[in-house]
């Protein structure tokens, strides 16, 4: 099952590095915390738009296209947009389904966590556990913001601008 | 554990602390009446619930509200659900539909309408659902848990009832433990510009 997952993220980061415009469903894999935290810190010089969704969220599904944009402006940096959806397991086919009907270009993932109270203050202390919410994180950077908010486009840029030029 | 660069203040660290007296409320409910703490001489607390017409988690979650209701106010804890979200910004949220939703479900509790969100704002509720367990003492209502009902807000087969041990916990003169607990929600829709 993990090594599947791992496969779909191999996949889904060669289309996304050949420009994502080939037309291959994605699949969305379930990830764990443990497994999120370590591909943030092993991104190197890459500054991940960790972005905590759910298909049943309004706001979050509205703010999706801004996430996107902000993808293909910055395309040429190193960032990378991840899609975390906090749906349950049991809806991961609706995600799937959602993620298709969209035609998300960014990465999607499933957080496979069912402890509320155990990751949702991993993920941030200052998580009351309201979505839409987004962590900004670089590791080389050395910087992990977080904000529990609805973006804007304009506001979504000016905010990862201003945390990638402290 | 990496570099932290927290550059945003808690989202709760505004509104009231386990161990702070609340200060009463009256706020207009779905059948037109003022609904006040003080309505409720004999209580021995409250389950106060912030809680709306359109997120799918609250909405999941009614049937537990009820249920909390229904097992609760016998014993002296009734439940009052306040709706924190502006209908200017999600007008599927407004008064009328509130009373439709109440009358849907056949809520057994108020469900105020919090036309400011000052109430809101002052218990420092940042998502729907989002309970808060008031214990009644001579010093007036205190808060005495913060958060989920239970562990499984997103699915329905909870192992632990957090509001349930709680008000057990109070019940044998003792504080929750857990006091605060966190759970997946919808975000309060704020007037803009607040």
């Amino acid at each position: 099952m993990k090594k599947n997952a791992q496969m779909i993220i191999v996949a889904t980061a060669i289309l996304l590095s050949t420009g994502g415009m080939v037309a291959v469903k994605q699949r969305v894999p379930l990830i764990t915390l443990d497994e999120l935290e370590r591909r943030l810190e092993n991104g190197g010089d890459t500054t991940f738009v960790v972005n905590l969704w759910a298909t049943w969220c309004a706001p979050c599904v509205a703010e999706m296209p801004h996430f996107e944009r902000l993808q293909a402006k910055f395309r040429s940096k190193p960032l990378h947009v991840l899609f975390v959806s906090v749906d349950a397991r049991k809806d991961l086919e609706a995600v799937n389904r959602f993620v298709e009907a969209r035609k998300l270009k960014s990465e999607v993932l499933l957080l496979d966590e069912q402890n509320e109270q155990e990751f949702i203050p991993k993920v941030s202390p200052d998580w009351s556990g309201a979505i839409p919410a987004t962590l900004f994180v670089n590791n080389s950077m050395d910087f992990r913001v977080f904000k529990e908010q609805e973006f804007d486009y304009q506001e979504l840029e000016r905010t990862y601008l201003s945390i990638i030029t402290q | 554990m990496m570099g932290l660069a927290i550059l945003f203040s808690p989202p709760f660290d505004n509104g009231y602390q386990i161990g702070d007296t609340v200060e009463d409320f009256r706020l207009k409910n779905v059948d037109g009446k003022m609904v006040s703490l003080a309505d409720y001489p004999d209580a021995k607390g409250f389950i106060v619930v912030f809680t709306c017409n359109t997120c799918p988690v609250a909405v999941a979650n009614e049937d537990r509200i009820l249920a909390l209701d229904g097992n609760y106010k016998p014993k002296g804890y009734p439940v009052i659900a306040i709706n924190p979200n502006d209908a200017g910004v999600e007008p599927r949220e407004s008064y009328e539909q509130m009373q439709q939703r109440a009358k849907e479900k056949g809520f057994t509790f108020p469900y105020l309408l919090d036309p400011d969100q000052t109430v809101s704002k002052r218990f420092g509720a940042t998502h729907t659902p989002h309970t808060f367990l008031l214990q009644r003492t001579a010093e007036g209502n205190t808060l005495q848990y913060i958060g989920a009902i239970d562990n499984d807000s997103r699915g329905g087969n909870p192992d632990t009832k957090f509001l349930e041990d709680a008000i057990a916990a109070l019940d044998q003169g003792k504080s929750p433990d857990p006091n605060t607990t966190r759970a997946v929600g919808c975000t309060i829709k704020w007037k803009k510009g607040t």
